[in-house]
């Protein structure tokens, strides 16, 4: 009897599990190009999606169940596979791409200009010399506002009202009340940045200021090494680790902040490796939306436009790989800019290995984004973007027409309307008086559409995912406290599949094409006009202080707008116009022009700092030198 | 049990009109300046006639062919008595059961993506009322009024119960939203109170023969897009509390409809007072007002509209070139609307025919204007000396004259042309 029975379970475990392989079988391999779309058809297709959302021990489990767990390989699989994912369409897509002439697959997001195009701009820097500007400031007076920019701590200085030691020491008393409540810092060195401050107070006494940001703090986001500080990248490294030790030598932009006068006053906090754009870091235990801190910062620069944003630092580093620097920036309702893919020459290690990074500045004022970029963006012989270009490396700095205010004729504004539509009213409403302002000044709205966004967002959410899970995977294998959405995206990036990423890079090539060619060249574009964000930075669930939150429809929401110009590599900003009037949080508008035309957006942006309502600064906000 | 969120919204939109729904009172919001934009209509005096603004009734239209309402053949007003300090007429010019249009839908995206009809009771147009300033600091005892606002003019927009949750509130008010700013009907200002929404809420609880449902509640003060969704989930999740607790649902003997107000600092609603039924207004038609036969005998959906594109291009283009007026735009437009009864297709060169045949060109050329002008002020001798002893309104005898010599001329400008050459004489 009880043989009859044992042979009985056994046949039918094996019959099950027969059943199960087949079932799973097929799962585990990619999903099947499949046509949906013809290739430039520009219908809009961003979806929202409704996804489940994990906070607290819910978020715990579900990290262990996608990357630890037996099982965790044909779930993720069968996640990547949902056809809401996109997989499918992605890679017909790029099969059409590669039947019509003349597309190529685009590993790094550049094109190298034609002479005509480089001369263009080798002239528009010849109009102004943007050394004798960092000395001396712009020859036009600034838009008046509450924020102190850079120009007003030179001007405070050369004029004897303030020395930097005294405004460094004010400042590293705000920084001290205001850090528990919002947490933009992860480290101040305070001897440090007193040693640079006198260094500054000396070169002024002896009439010797480096340039305009002599004496000026500046933050750095915890990513890049600082001299003397450790980088945790919104990690936690043990004891041994390279992490933990203090940087003999700066980054490149560091330096060369440094070599302007700037006192570099500390780190800012980041989420883990950037990976969340939410803003929130469960390490960091922060930081908080300046305006308010029941609400996500959004990130990853976090710390970077916290710090900016209250008054701290007129001028703070961001890096940005989809929206890092310009979604905080909006959210904090402060400018935000990432420059084109290789403009700034970054040299941590692993910069050069993912090609959706770019550095730029998040800064209180229009013309302090400018100044900054002025800084960071000069051209560093021998790096790997200069060998990129080639011999004559990168077209020169410029900010050509940024001090032309007072009339945008000639500047056409690019929008897509069934995308700049798809956000939040009151995200519509600031934005679109932004646009009627624009065009007050004779700016022309020209409707665009741009094929493929759907995919494209597909496109940039897997090649930036296997960047990064190629650089940080084996944080998943060797024990590393990682959190838990840090956890699930390293193994989203393990699951993807080569035809998948490769797809995403044929597409992205074929979108810089129909962008460069057809947008910005035959349409002459000028910029292309989104709002920065589709939704208000929501509140912080109460869940999600220990533990962070997976929430895949909000990182949607967030990143609608900005990940073209990741994965195209053209240069975007974030322009402050407004404030949601029921949480009080800012509005950002985005504009993303071509490559190198860094000096169209900034000028917008000066612009519209001068044409909208004089802006509100966060209830906690700090007036260092007592400016209004 | 299963339970299924059942969600009505009522928008009230302030339509984008010079002046206000009844009378000449320019038509701003203006709370900086209270009760400085009223006159004896929109105030209420006795005697006063209201008047219809047309470009009300034109915007209303508009936004319900957008909406693929069925517009009525006739419709009238009615008049819902209520007493209230922002309401000095003692009643608020509506519509009740003759609306304007009715049976409509809007596509909304669904929780899942995908794209739902929200199907549309009715639009009908109404007066706004003033607005009443409490002060809510808890230590002065006044409550203001300002009458600014009264006689706005209002389009109320009423959905099915169609809407399955908060999140599909929020995206039906967004198409809503994108639909009247595109349209310019109105500005959609929420905090300004442009747009206004309540929401009708409840839940169907169980299902097939044993499903019941909740007490319908209205949630009323809804400010923000937001407020709106997270009113309707706070609903749904103390609905479905109570009903847990109590049992009690619709039909249950004493169970009306209950109003909540709410309070967006602690994300909660609140109980207000009871609702009126509609018995307790009185309706009835307003003697004051005629009854509109609109020239929508035809009612069809745009995609059946019978004039091409290009024809509406065209007067729409003749219209911003200052070449007809509005009004004369509009009558190209039932010419043309009547001729393709009969010839089924309209070419677009008739556009400019029927202009020159009707003579609508306006007449720009001031000199023959001019000439117009005198010799209409030089047949009325009775009007320039009633308007040399004060009587303004005595150049309205002169402006008929010189409008049926020069058609089509800007009405406006001619009569700033006649009194500038009567007080020159």
């Amino acid at each position: 009897m009880s043989l009859a029975v044992a042979l009985w379970v056994i046949l039918v475990a094996v019959i099950t599990a027969l059943v199960v392989v087949f079932l799973v079988s097929g799962k585990m391999a990619i999903a099947a190009p499949k046509r949906t779309q013809k290739l430039g058809d520009p219908t809009y297709n961003i979806k929202s999606m409704s996804t489940p959302v994990a906070t607290g021990t819910l978020l715990r489990l579900l990290a262990w169940i996608l990357a630890d767990s037996p099982l965790g390989p044909l779930i993720r699989r069968v996640l990547l596979n949902d056809e809401n994912n996109g997989s499918a369409l992605l890679q017909d897509l790029a099969l059409q791409a590669c039947d019509s002439p003349g597309h190529f697959a685009l590993y790094h997001p550049m094109q190298r200009l034609s002479n005509e195009e480089r001369a263009r701009h080798v002239e528009a820097a010849k109009v102004v010399d943007l050394q004798k500007v960092l000395q001396s400031g712009f020859a036009t007076a600034a838009v008046p506002g509450p924020y102190l920019s850079v120009e007003d701590y030179a001007r405070a200085y050369r004029t004897q009202k303030w020395t930097p030691t005294q405004a460094l020491e004010r400042l590293l008393q705000s920084i001290k009340e205001l850090q528990p409540k919002f947490k933009p810092f992860v480290a101040v060195h305070e001897e440090d940045a007193r040693a640079q401050a006198k260094e500054s107070e000396r070169r002024l006494r002896a009439k010797e200021p480096r340039s305009l940001f002599e004496g000026v703090p500046v933050a750095i986001k915890d990513m890049i090494r600082v001299k003397g500080y450790r980088m945790t990248e919104g990690s936690v490294w043990p004891a041994g680790d390279d992490h933990n030790v203090p940087a003999e030598k700066d980054n490149n932009i560091v330096r060369l902040f440094r070599e302007a006068g700037a006192v570099i006053v500390g780190t800012t906090a980041m989420t883990e490796f950037g990976v969340t754009p939410l803003g929130y870091s469960a390490h960091h235990q922060g930081p908080f939306n300046a305006y308010n801190a029941k609400h996500y910062s959004l990130g990853s620069s976090s710390g970077s436009a916290v710090a900016v944003a209250l008054g701290l630092v007129p001028v703070a580093y961001g890096a940005d790989a989809g929206g890092s620097i310009r979604l905080p920036a909006a959210a904090q309702g402060v400018f935000g800019l990432a420059t084109t893919y290789g403009r700034v020459a970054d040299d941590s290690p692993h910069v050069t290995h993912g090609s959706m990074q770019k550095s730029g500045p998040i800064t209180a004022t229009a013309r302090d984004a400018a100044l900054a970029y002025a800084v960071m963006g000069q051209e560093v012989p021998g790096h790997f973007y200069s060998q990129l270009y080639g011999d004559p490396g990168l077209p020169p700095l410029h900010l050509k027409d940024f001090s032309e205010t007072r009339s945008l004729r000639g500047v056409r504004l690019g929008i897509f309307w069934d995308y700049f539509n798809d956000a939040e009213v009151p995200i519509l409403q600031s934005c679109r008086k932004a646009v009627e302002a624009l065009e007050a000044l004779g700016a022309e709205v020209v409707p665009i559409a741009i094929p493929h966004l759907r995919s494209l967002q597909v496109a940039h959410g897997f090649v930036v995912s296997v960047e990064i899970t190629q650089i940080l995977g084996d944080l998943l294998y060797n024990k590393h406290q990682l959190e838990p959405s840090t956890r699930i995206q390293l193994a989203l990036g393990t699951s993807m599949a080569g035809p998948e990423i490769q797809a995403g890079n044929i597409l992205r090539g074929w979108a810089l094409q129909y962008l460069r060619q057809e947008i910005f060249k035959k349409m002459k574009i000028s910029a292309i006009i989104t709002p920065t964000l589709a939704m208000t930075p929501p509140a912080i669930p109460k869940d999600a202080f220990l533990t962070g939150e997976s929430n895949t429809t909000l990182l949607i929401q967030l990143m609608k707008y900005i990940f073209l110009g990741n994965l195209c590599g053209f240069p975007g900003l974030s322009i402050p116009v407004g404030y949601d009037d029921t949480t009080g949080i800012p509005i950002g508008l985005h504009a993303c022009a071509d490559h190198w035309d860094e000096a169209v957006l900034l000028r917008l942006g000066e612009v519209l700092e001068g044409a909208l309502d004089q802006r509100k600064t966060p209830p906690s906000f700090v007036d260092l030198l007592g400016k209004s | 049990m299963a339970e299924t969120l059942i969600v009505g919204l009522e928008v009230h939109v302030q339509l984008l009109t010079k002046t206000k729904i009844f009378c000449g009172c320019v038509n701003r919001f203006n709370p900086d300046a209270p009760n400085t934009q009223t006159c004896p209509v929109c105030l209420g005096h006795p005697g006063s006639l209201p008047v219809m603004n047309e470009e009300a009734f034109h915007l209303s239209l508009v936004t319900a062919l957008a909406l693929n309402c069925e517009i009525a053949p006739f419709t009238k007003w009615d008049r819902k008595q209520y007493f209230y300090p922002d309401l000095p007429k003692g009643y608020q010019i509506s519509q009740y059961d003759l609306p304007f249009s009715h049976d409509g839908w809007l596509e909304v995206t669904s929780d899942d993506g995908a794209r739902r009809k929200i199907r549309i009771n009715r639009a009908h147009l109404e007066e706004d009322a003033g607005k009443n300033i409490h002060d809510e600091s808890g230590r002065g005892n006044d409550s203001q009024v300002d009458l600014n606002r009264t006689g706005t003019p209002l389009l109320e927009i009423v959905s099915e119960p169609d809407i399955r949750s908060a999140a599909e509130a929020k995206s039906y008010l967004e198409e809503l939203y994108l639909l009247l700013t595109f349209l310019g009907v109105s500005d959609c200002n929420m905090q300004e109170g442009s747009l206004r929404c309540d929401a009708n809420v409840n839940l169907h609880i169980g299902e097939g023969d044993d499903k019941v449902a909740t007490p319908i509640v209205e949630v009323k003060n809804l400010n923000s897009f937001r407020a709106v969704e997270a009113a309707i989930e706070f609903e749904a999740k103390r609905q479905r509390k109570i009903f847990d607790e109590t049992g009690r649902k619709l039909g249950d003997p004493g169970v009306t409809k209950e109003t909540r107000g709410w309070d967006a600092n602690r994300n909660a609603t609140f109980g207000q007072r009871g609702k009126e039924d509609a018995a307790d207004y009185r309706y009835f038609p307003d003697p004051d007002l005629d009854i509109l036969r609109e020239m929508k005998e035809r009612s069809i959906g745009i995609e059946e509209f019978p004039l091409s594109s290009e024809v509406l291009g065209t007067i729409i283009q003749r219209i911003t070139d200052n070449k007809i007026t509005n009004k004369s735009g509009r009558e190209v437009f039932s010419v043309l609307l009547n001729e393709i009864d009969k010839e089924k297709s309209v070419d677009v060169g008739r556009v400019d025919q029927i202009i020159n045949e009707k003579g609508l060109e306006v007449v720009s050329d001031t000199g023959a204007l001019e000439t117009a002008v005198h010799a209409a002020i030089a047949e009325s001798p009775k009007a320039v000396e009633d308007f040399k002893a004060g009587k303004q309104q005595a150049v309205g005898a002169i402006i008929g004259k010189v409008m049926r010599q020069a058609k089509g001329a800007d009405a406006k400008a001619v009569r700033e042309l006649i009194i500038q050459t009567l007080q020159n004489m």
